[in-house]
């Protein structure tokens, strides 16, 4: 066994205790808090962080009350005594930007598409609470 | 010799032909005098320094997308960590570093921190290279004390403008937009630029004509980012495109921008992005918005 001291950090203000196998905050918040409490796109368990969509995006503090940075959470790895923050508005606001975006270059046709409510985005989205974008004609981009 | 290591690079755009000429005779004109190479000046130390010419993509400048561009992949932003210094080109550990901070590195080490430290303010020390364009009566690349007031720049040492001119991006088309009013207040400092909502960047100085339309020049602002964007990070790629698209729908007089949309997609942008490109772009255009809104005021609506 190992005599190191165990090291914690805090996620929406509650301690916990950081694993060997918390190789990022996303790891970390999903292993104590549950899969759906941060959403992704670009994650999966069997590949490398990517960092593509920003969507696991969270706000961190090195100390209590301390400054926050917006971080992705699937690439960024968890510190001891970090503060981590799972949601707020600024949070909510920018993940519900991000995927609106994806929106804008998506067929948008959930209807006829074969993984109709089998859907990664879809299940984003909704749980987000937004079903359309708002920029006006956007082009493949 | 500090960082133990034997092999540079230089990696040069392949748009400056004439740096890549003259830092090739530098490296010819060192190697003849035993200053690079094998058993430099008959010690056991050996350093070679190579060129590597970018193939035009501004996105090379970030430091993850310029070593995939040397190792020959597709110039796309890796994330951090692991960081170049612990697994940088070829996996193998590698130290990143823009030539102007390498250049004032050789003057510190030649003549100690403390002859560096003495020029300038207390954080924003040394010198700074500093680029006025053609507006200026005396256009060129100067070197000049950090903590210099840009007033002193701009009118002594550029000897004022051609035209008239309302504002002016410092710092790269990341840097910000700075109005003519507010040169007055300015010092060249990283520090103060930034607290002021500016970035001084590499303190290029392109200056904006008192006729240029502030729209035209938000619209070229997000076609650079939308042309430049390495492509993977969603709000760089999405983002950027989209931002362009509104100031198209504008200048066409077929749709009027979107002030509150406009706004979140720059805080969205700012915040998500994966690197500095797409995430900095906001920078300039909200200092537009914030100092010339006013101009716009008749191709915006506020409440969408």
């Amino acid at each position: 066994m190992s005599s190191e001291k165990r090291k914690i950090a805090y996620i929406d203000g509650k301690p916990y205790e950081i694993g060997a196998n918390h190789t990022s905050i996303l790891k970390f918040v999903k292993s104590y808090v549950g899969e759906k409490k941060v959403p992704t796109l670009c994650d999966d368990p069997n590949l490398a962080p990517y960092g593509a969509c920003r969507v696991c995006s969270v706000e961190v503090a090195l100390e209590k009350d301390g400054p926050t940075r917006m971080v992705a959470s699937c690439h960024t790895p968890v510190a001891e005594n970090q503060h981590i923050f799972t949601s707020n508005e600024a949070i909510t606001s920018l993940r519900k930007n991000i995927v609106e975006l994806v929106l804008t270059d998506h067929p948008m046709e959930c209807d006829s598409c074969e993984v109709n409510n089998n859907c990664e985005l879809q299940t984003v989205a909704n749980d987000l609470g937004i079903s359309d974008h708002r920029y006006n004609s956007p082009k493949a981009a | 010799m500090v960082i133990g290591s034997d092999e540079g690079v230089l990696y040069i755009r392949g748009e400056y032909p004439k740096s890549i000429e003259a830092i090739n005779g530098c490296i010819n004109e060192l190697k003849k005098l035993n200053l690079l190479g094998d058993n430099i000046l008959g010690t056991d130390f050996s350093f070679d320094l190579g060129i590597c010419i970018g193939q035009g993509a501004y996105i090379c400048g970030e430091e993850t997308a310029l070593i995939a561009s040397i190792e020959g992949r597709r110039a796309e932003v890796d994330v951090r960590p692991p960081f170049p210094v612990t697994e940088g080109l070829y996996k193998k550990p590698t130290v990143v570093n823009n030539v102007e901070t390498l250049a004032a590195a050789t003057g510190i080490l030649i003549n100690g921190p403390e002859k560096f430290s003495s020029i300038g303010n207390k954080k924003s020390a040394g010198t700074k290279l500093v680029c006025l364009d053609s507006f200026f009566n005396n256009p060129g690349v100067y070197e000049i004390d950090m903590g210099t007031p840009m007033k002193k720049i701009f009118n002594e040492i550029g000897g004022g403008y051609k035209e008239p001119v309302k504002a002016f991006q410092i710092g790269g088309p990341l840097g910000g937009v700075v109005p003519l009013s507010e040169i007055e207040n300015l010092n060249l400092d990283f520090q103060e630029f930034t607290s002021k909502g500016f970035m001084l960047g590499h303190a290029s100085v392109v200056s904006i004509p008192k006729d240029f339309s502030m729209a035209e020049y938000i619209h070229h602002l997000f076609e650079f980012s939308a042309e430049e964007s390495c492509g993977k990070c969603f709000p760089g790629r999405l983002g950027s495109y989209r931002g362009k698209e509104m100031f198209d729908q504008a200048k066409k007089g077929t749709a009027k921008i979107p002030l509150k949309l406009l706004n979140e997609l720059l805080v969205t942008m700012q915040k998500g992005c994966l690197c500095a490109l797409c995430g900095a772009i906001p920078t300039p255009i909200m200092n537009i918005l914030k100092y010339f809104g006013e101009e716009m005021k008749n191709d915006m609506v506020k409440d969408n």
